[in-house]
């Protein structure tokens, strides 16, 4: 190929970059978007695993909850009694509706899927080891542990797929702030705050609520549970495990805002598999 | 410039770069390997090959990130043809070279980032209820440390790299002259 010959094919290249990176919308640009990333998995998943190993070992994760262990005791007594009641109403209920207990549990609809790694740009997301033909479909939820919320496939291809995670840059979802209250042997959870505030990813796997004043922020407290109340999502991801807050405190830019901070217990860009919800009730 | 190397070494880099990202970040900056490896091939292969191949890892990094497909290639494009321009003025072995490469290649990258990030926000700015809910945006900070990050690594890097230069044949092939 001649040198102006090769000019001409690069810069017809870095135009064609430009038009997809700033030009077209992002879910046009997925629409032609092949997915790869099951090929990277033989050296992506040793590595990970290897590095995981490492920081277990070296530098394991801190939990952002500070509170002494004596509380943290007192408040799991207080879970395992509010567990226990909600566990016997809900056999009531289900008991009550024959339709509802046939409907079995959200795992039962979920498949686990391996996480291959990280995003390697500079978002937060997973790619996970799965592929349209296992019935993988953009928008699907994935859930971890024993039902948080982790996020939602962004895309499905044939070579894998990639989950958006909630606590990435913009991603956006409604949620609700409960506390555990007990009074003598009796827990019951309660709301503390407005119900579906805002709480938006900000990476660093936090999420931040900027939409309540500071007057109603006050009634919340650091160690409070943020659930997702979100009204375009299925029912039954509604009080669902988002995240915990963290700090509590004044919007910079809007005083009489406040600013929430929120922090999902685990990791979630270190999460080694998840749940995605691939069959219908 | 032999190209089933490269391919190899953009495989293991993105590899590397997907097992590793989660468990190497700091303040939510991690080292960009692609890079690192953009800028090898670029300070040592002839410009067309270092051109094409580092577009090539910058397309490979796009399929695999959340971000807007196309910026990653763009970027490394960029970079490719500002080391590929000041190769023959710079000491390729030095670590202090991988350095500054490294880290005005991280600079040209956070650049286009934050510019696409300006112009297309992850989140445009909203009005909830009457709250206005401004746009967020991917921290200049974080890129810019992650830029650093990578840029400290590179001398270690790259300089292992250029121990195995002969293995990607990087000299120009040389046309043969017409007989007479």
């Amino acid at each position: 190929m001649s040198y102006l010959k090769f000019n001409h094919v690069f810069v017809g290249l870095m135009v064609l970059s430009v038009i997809t990176g700033f030009i077209l919308p992002q879910r046009r640009a997925n629409q032609i978007h092949p997915e790869i990333q099951a090929l990277f998995a033989p050296v992506a998943s040793p590595v990970g695993g290897i590095a995981r190993w490492l920081h277990h070992k070296f530098a394991p994760d801190v939990s952002p909850d500070k509170r002494p262990d004596e509380d943290i005791r007192r408040e799991n007594l207080k879970l395992s009694i509010a567990l226990s009641q909600m566990t016997s109403e809900l056999q009531q209920y289900r008991e009550m509706d024959l339709e509802r207990s046939r409907m079995g549990s959200l795992k039962d609809r979920c498949t686990i899927f391996p996480v291959i790694g990280g995003d390697p740009g500079t978002r937060e997301s997973l790619q996970i080891r799965g592929s349209s033909l296992e019935g993988l479909r953009e928008g699907m939820f994935a859930l971890y542990g024993d039902g948080g919320i982790a996020g939602i496939v962004q895309r499905a291809g044939l070579g894998g797929a990639q989950v958006q995670l909630i606590t990435d840059t913009g991603f956006r979802v409604r949620e609700s702030i409960v506390r555990l209250e007990t009074k003598g042997n009796s827990a019951r959870i309660v709301s503390v705050s407005v119900p579906q505030a805002l709480a938006i990813g900000i990476g660093r796997n936090r999420m931040v609520i900027e939409n309540i004043t500071y007057e109603q922020a006050q009634q919340i407290r650091v160690g409070d549970m943020v659930v997702a109340d979100e009204p375009d999502w299925p029912a039954e991801l509604k009080g669902r495990y988002l995240g915990h807050v963290t700090a509590v405190g004044k919007r910079p830019s809007a005083p009489q805002f406040a600013e929430i901070r929120i922090e999902p217990r685990e990791t979630l860009l270190r999460l080694r598999d998840v749940l995605v919800i691939t069959k219908d009730r | 410039m032999r190209w089933t190397v490269y391919y190899i070494l953009a495989y293991v880099a993105l590899g590397f770069q997907i097992g590793l990202s989660p468990y190497v970040r700091y303040q939510g900056a991690e080292p960009n390997l692609a890079l690192l490896a953009v800028i090898y091939i670029a300070i040592n292969a002839p410009r067309d090959a270092a051109l094409l191949a580092a577009f090539g890892i910058g397309v490979l990094q796009d399929l695999l990130s959340a971000q807007q497909p196309g910026l990653y290639a763009l970027s490394y494009g960029l970079v490719a043809m500002f080391v590929a321009g000041a190769q023959h003025v710079v000491y390729r072995e030095h670590p202090l070279t991988h350095f500054s490469l490294a880290l005005v290649g991280g600079l040209v990258t956070m650049c286009v980032l934050v510019l696409h990030d300006w112009l297309i926000p992850p989140l445009k700015a909203t009005v909830e209820g009457h709250t206005v809910i401004a746009a967020v945006r991917v921290s200049p900070a974080t890129l810019f440390t992650g830029a650093l990050y990578t840029a400290v690594l590179a001398p270690l890097l790259i300089g292992g790299l250029q121990r195995v230069k002969g293995l990607f044949n990087f000299k120009p092939q040389r046309r043969r002259a017409k007989p007479w």
